[in-house]
């Protein structure tokens, strides 16, 4: 059974300026021990997409319709007491962006990190002071950090220090949003290497957000790429990078610069359009330069082009 | 904590700096604004002292006149020239030598006729008062900011906006005057002129004394204080509400926030913990300099309620002409202030650990 | 965007933050109010405010009253203040030249021998004439009467009753009686005379026993009534002028007479109406005198508890005045009646003078001051903590020193201080006030400036070469100024409250009239003890009604303008 299964999930912002679709009708699965990559712009509904996972959209946004089943249990039916108690990072945890103030700056790092042990586990302080010197240690942390302030630590040490906070629970499924944007190359790389002994060693379910997709095709097995609120291409790593179809996804690739390579690079014209007055028909259509009549007006859904690939483009049937 | 005893010597270096700077301005504006209304009463005691000579049928030579004049320009210290006057009350005020500076007239409930005796009786006075009704402000504006900033937008948080917003444009001296007229002239339930607190302990003093004497003047002090303390709390309660309710919202849309929650963390914790802690330092900040604010005891309001405090005495002072007590009177408030401004940057530090400095580690 | 586009946005926008709808339309209605000033109310009152005793006198307003509308609430019905008209006359004058009227003059006096003179023939009784003429010293006999009627249909007395009696010139002479008597008659007929030594009997007008004599100089005293010295054919003599006016106000005279400490001098005046009561009277009353006057003779008259009497009430000025051989006939007249109750839109305050002028007055000068103030002590700010922000460094250092000291003074003393050294000239008041209002925005603005400093155009703008104040102004000004608006409109209720607070202790421009001012006049006349609602509570509203409106003005374009705060 999958660990997760996200069907047709839609979560809208009920603004003064108009509905915001940020996740408009996405669907996808999840093995356990697999991980997915979520590739796309900066706007195009990924972190919320992250959050709707834990049941913590801000306001004024709602889940719209769809549902997310988690390890067989529909968590957009639960209340929000039982998610608290027994969904959020007992089951799913997320590792934020670097540069997030992502910890809370008047506490100490121990602190923090004990807050779900003893909450969720019923720890002790002192117990908890054990896990979290073992946890820290597993992230390459040295545990005289406990004792520190956030403030006090390097952008890649403070990355660390929330990989570890999400897994002290052991969680079934860890988000990753965005985790090494605001790190240096090198610092990136040292925490990509964690990533890939975490992936190595705890068998969980990973999805990693960015929009960055040399990480992507680092770590990932799975990759689905969203454009404006929507999943545009969906299939293995070897396929989608192998073979991309969509004209958004193969735009992107062709604008990763390359050591050796003597092409020269292409960047897609235009900007993401607006989630409040998404044109009509397919979303890409005003930067595609494939585009025909029929995508001015009806949207295309997703089509298997090979197995386990999936395109939303009417240049496929 | 190296860092923070760093901070704190310098903290205090600098304090005394603007204490010094401070006691001489004050000094100087005060004993030249006085010197007029000194001379004119040097000019009244000379003519008062003559006619009473010629009436006893005494003869004076132009120099006897001129030695008399001289006598009494020096008893009021009018001879000396000016900057001597002033460096005296610099070194006097710096020292707390206040019992140097006579008082002109009687203030009540002060024991002798120095500036300390009437500092000591009115500083206590005004803080009975205003730090009260501060404190009342701070508790009622926690709770009410925290609960309208959870709801923020609805029918509560309105409500404290509007009221915030209403009271922010009430003279709280008016209030007074309007709870006067509600509570003392129509329902007679207060009294109107505060200052017969002190011929009430008089009268309690006749028939109890020592520990029973302090047992019972708390009623009495009660029963004049009821009022203004409502009136304060009553303009201030709002403002307090609003401004708290803006630091926290800020503070809950910070992406640490979000975490605590994502951590699965009940919102009590979220909200007491992390969110409340985080806006600690505004928020003491605010009450810090509330509080010291309320040390120049909001003059028109003891005023309008005759309550015998800072306020009181330094218009009453200014009236009366009395330079000591004047220069007493705000050189101690702003000492008050200065002092409490260095411990909030203490304060501070302790709360928000970003703003220590000089400490061993930071970040690489 | 252009102009217009900008004007509705902001537009559409306002109706969003229905604080700032509200807030705007409240600005309109005051500006209309202020400009509206002459037909509201008169602007005469406000220009003898101050030390003009004299045109307040004359418009005869009652003390310390209260607003003519409370009637409409209150379950007790006060009288309004308003002229009485129904006024009746008489003039009687006996010729002493003309044998008839001297017959009757001579039956008046002695009717025995007039009586024995009827029974003589005409030639001796012309000549026995003609000897009295001789021995009389004067030639006229005249008698007045003026009668005021009151209706009193209301729950509770009038605070007053003033007549105002043109009179004169009576010649004053020692043996020589003009009689005057004022009498006052109730509707239950009991009628009392406020001269002492009068008679209540007037059935025989002509008298001169009925009468007090005006030639008591005690008497004099009592009424109120100047004498001089006036020529006539006959040379100087001593009087009372002609147009001399007499004011008599039934409270303050009567007042007096009651906390005269004088049994005799009350029992006097009072004897008919203590009699009915079945009281008695040993020494001075505590009662009001109005009270005393209209209520029913019954017990606790004397202490003001008797119940009002109501009915027609009647006030009459009665003079027998002869007049000698070269003085003009005197002239009497009511010039003026009126009857002092509740008065006016705001009532009045202890010196009688009518608060409404002086509400809408105050209008004027708080939106002067608290704009002239906000404005003015924000662009000063602004300019500050954009020139500090931006310079940065050794002059950013300095400057934001300085600002650190001027905030941390404490405002209050330092504003009275200043006022009493600089006196207290509203412009004096004004630039104290902006010399301290403008500090308390360049903090804000500044790390505003810090922050659009760091962004890239600033960096780029420099790159090109351009002028720092170019720079300040293209790119950073125009990024602070919707700020700037909102900040004016919140400072102007703190200008406000701090121009109102200096007045209301005094220290206010004495030629203006300010809500402060007239909130002073409450406080020092014990307005909170006296439970005068009306003079505190107006002003006191005014100040906050102005001043709110500014807040939601201001509130409503830092939610609109402000880019910082998302909703």
């Amino acid at each position: 059974m999958a660990l997760l299964e996200v069907k047709e999930l839609k979560t809208y912002y009920y603004t003064l300026r108009g509905v915001v679709r940020a996740v408009d009708n996405v669907s996808f699965t999840l093995k356990r021990g697999e991980v997915l990559g979520i590739a796309g712009e900066s706007g195009c509904g990924k972190s919320t997409l992250a959050w709707a996972l834990l049941g913590l959209i801000p306001p004024p946004g709602k889940i719209a319709g769809g549902s997310v089943i988690l390890d067989g249990t529909d968590i957009t039916k639960l209340s929000e007491n039982d998610l608290r108690k027994k969904v959020r990072w007992k089951k799913v945890s997320m590792i934020f962006q670097g540069a997030m103030n992502a910890l809370t700056p008047v506490f100490t790092i121990e602190d923090q990190l004990a807050e779900p042990l003893i909450i969720h586990k019923g720890m002790h302080k002192n117990e908890a002071r054990e896990r979290i010197a073992e946890m820290l240690k597993a992230v390459g942390l040295d545990r005289t950090v406990m004792k520190r302030y956030p403030h006090e630590l390097s952008g890649g040490q403070k990355q660390r220090v929330i990989i570890a906070m999400a897994l002290l629970l052991n969680p079934d499924l860890v988000i990753a949003d965005e985790p090494t944007t605001a790190l240096d190359v090198i610092v990136q790389a040292q925490i990509m290497n964690l990533f890939k002994k975490i992936k190595k060693e705890y068998n969980i379910g990973m999805i990693f957000i960015t929009h960055d997709l040399s990480l992507i095709a680092e770590i990932a097995d799975k990759v689905a790429v969203m454009y404006a609120g929507k999943i545009v291409e969906i299939g293995s790593s070897d396929q989608v990078f192998g073979n991309p179809r969509h004209p958004y996804t193969q735009g992107l690739l062709r604008s990763i610069p390359r050591i050796r390579s003597k092409e020269k690079i292409t960047w897609i014209p235009g900007v993401p359009p607006d989630l409040v007055r998404p044109p009509p028909g397919c979303r890409f259509f005003p930067r595609c330069k494939y585009v025909k009549e029929r995508c001015r007006k009806e949207e295309p859904e997703l089509k298997e082009v090979e197995s386990g690939h999936f395109v939303a483009c009417h240049l496929y049937g | 904590m190296a860092g923070l005893s760093v901070m704190f010597v310098k903290a205090v270096a600098n304090a005394l700096i603007v204490l010094i700077v401070a006691a001489f301005l004050i000094s100087a504006i005060f004993v030249v604004q006085g010197e007029e209304q000194l001379k004119g009463y040097a000019l009244e005691l000379f003519q008062a002292k003559v006619r009473a000579l010629k009436m006893r049928g005494v003869q004076l030579t132009p120099q006897q006149i001129q030695a008399i004049n001289r006598t009494i320009w020096r008893d009021l210290g009018l001879l000396e020239p000016r900057w001597v006057r002033i460096l005296r009350f610099t070194v006097w005020s710096i020292t707390f030598n206040f019992q140097m500076f006579p008082a002109k007239v009687h203030y009540a409930g002060a024991a002798g006729n120095t500036a300390k005796d009437v500092i000591l009786a009115a500083l206590p006075n005004t803080v009975i008062l205003f730090t009260t009704a501060t404190i009342i402000c701070i508790l009622i504006g926690i709770f009410l900011g925290l609960q309208t900033a959870r709801k923020a937008g609805g029918i509560a948080d309105r409500i404290i906006s509007t009221i915030a917003m209403i009271s922010a444009s009430l003279p709280m001296w008016w209030v007074g005057m309007l709870m006067l007229l509600v509570f003392s002239f129509e329902l007679g339930i207060a009294p109107a002129i505060c200052i017969n607190v002190y011929s009430d302990l008089a009268e309690l003093s006749k028939h109890v004394s020592g520990f029973l004497y302090y047992i019972y003047s708390i009623p009495i002090w009660l029963h004049y204080m009821w009022l203004p303390v409502l009136t304060i709390v009553l303009v201030s309660f709002g403002g307090w509400a609003y401004t708290i309710r803006n630091v926290v919202i800020s503070t809950m849309t910070e992406d640490f926030v979000h975490v605590a929650r994502a951590k699965g963390l009940p919102e009590r914790i979220v909200l007491y913990k992390h969110v409340l802690r985080a806006a600690s330092p505004p928020i003491v900040t605010m009450s810090a300099l509330s509080i010291v604010g309320s040390l120049g005891g909001a003059i028109i309001t003891e005023t309008v309620f005759s309550w015998p405090g800072m306020g009181r005495t330094f218009w009453v002072a200014l009236q009366a002409g009395d330079t000591g007590v004047l220069i007493a009177a705000t050189y101690v408030t702003v000492f008050l202030f200065v002092v409490i401004i260095v411990l909030l940057d203490f304060i501070y530090a302790l709360l928000d650990p970003r703003v220590r400095t000089g400490m061993s580690g930071g970040a690489r | 965007m252009s102009s217009v586009e900008r004007i509705r946005w902001f537009l559409g926008e306002l109706k969003r933050v229905k604080s700032g709808l509200v807030g705007f339309i409240l600005l309109f209605i005051l500006i209309g109010i202020t400009l509206a000033f002459p037909l509201l109310a008169n602007p005469q009152d406000i220009a003898n405010w101050s030390g003009h005793g004299e045109y307040w006198d004359q418009k005869m307003l009652p003390k310390l009253a209260p607003p003519a509308w409370i009637n409409v609430f209150s379950p007790v019905k006060y009288p309004v203040t308003r002229d009485l008209h129904s006024i009746k006359s008489t003039y009687k004058i006996l010729n002493m030249s003309k044998d008839k009227d001297l017959m009757t003059y001579l039956k008046l006096q002695n009717p025995q021998v007039a009586k024995a003179l009827e029974q003589l023939p005409e030639s001796q009784r012309k000549q026995l004439f003609n000897n009295l003429r001789k021995n009389l010293n004067f030639n006229y006999l005249v008698f007045a009467n003026m009668s005021v009627t009151y209706d009193l249909k209301a729950d509770a007395p009038p605070s007053n009753l003033i007549v105002l009696v043109k009179m004169g010139p009576i010649v004053l002479r020692k043996g020589f009686v003009q009689g005057i008597n004022i009498l006052f008659t109730r509707p239950d007929g009991i009628t009392l005379t406020f001269i002492p030594g009068a008679s209540t009997n007037i059935s025989n007008p002509w008298d001169t026993n009925i009468y007090g004599d005006l030639n008591n100089v005690k008497l004099l005293t009592m009424l109120a009534l100047p004498t001089s010295i006036i020529n006539t054919s006959e040379g100087q003599v001593k009087a009372i002028a002609p147009n001399t006016t007499l004011r008599f106000s039934i409270r303050d005279y009567m007042a007096a007479i009651i906390n005269s400490g004088n049994p005799a001098l009350i029992n006097a005046i009072l004897a008919p109406l203590i009699k009915s009561a079945n009281e008695s009277v040993t020494s001075s009353l505590f009662v009001d005198p109005m009270a005393l006057l209209m209520s029913k003779a019954t017990k606790g008259l004397l202490e003001g508890n008797a119940p009002i009497l109501k009915g027609e009430y009647k006030i009459t000025f009665m003079f027998l005045v002869k007049v000698p051989k070269g003085v003009s006939l005197p002239q009497f007249k009511v010039q003026r009646a009126r009857v002092l109750g509740i008065y006016g839109l705001m009532g009045t305050d202890v010196q009688g003078r009518d608060l409404w002028p002086a509400l809408v007055y105050g209008l004027r000068w708080a939106l002067i001051i608290g704009v002239t103030v906000a404005v003015i002590s924000t662009l000063i700010g602004v300019m500050y903590g954009v020139i500090s922000g931006y310079m940065g460094g050794y002059i950013d250092l300095v400057m934001t020193r300085i600002a650190q000291i001027v905030y941390s003074l404490p405002v209050l003393p330092l504003l009275i201080i200043l006022t009493y050294f600089f006196g207290p000239n509203i412009w004096n008041i004004v630039w104290i006030l902006i010399a301290f209002g403008w500090v308390g925005i360049v903090f804000t603005v500044r790390s505003m400036v810090l922050q659009i400093k760091e962004n890239l155009y600033v960096e780029a703008a420099r790159a090109i070469g351009a002028s720092p104040w170019r720079i300040i102004f293209k790119h950073v000004f125009p990024q602070i100024l919707p700020y700037t608006f909102a900040s004016i409109a919140l400072s102007v209720p703190g200008a406000i409250l701090a121009e109102a607070g200096l007045s209301f202790l005094g220290l206010g421009d004495p030629n203006i009239v300010t809500w402060g001012k007239i909130l002073h006049s409450a406080q020092a006349a014990g307005a909170t003890l006296k439970g005068a609602w009306w003079w505190v509570i107006p002003p006191g509203l005014g100040i906050a009604i102005v001043g709110m409106t500014f807040v939601f003005i201001g509130y409503a374009l830092d939610r609109i303008l402000n880019p910082r705060l998302i909703r």
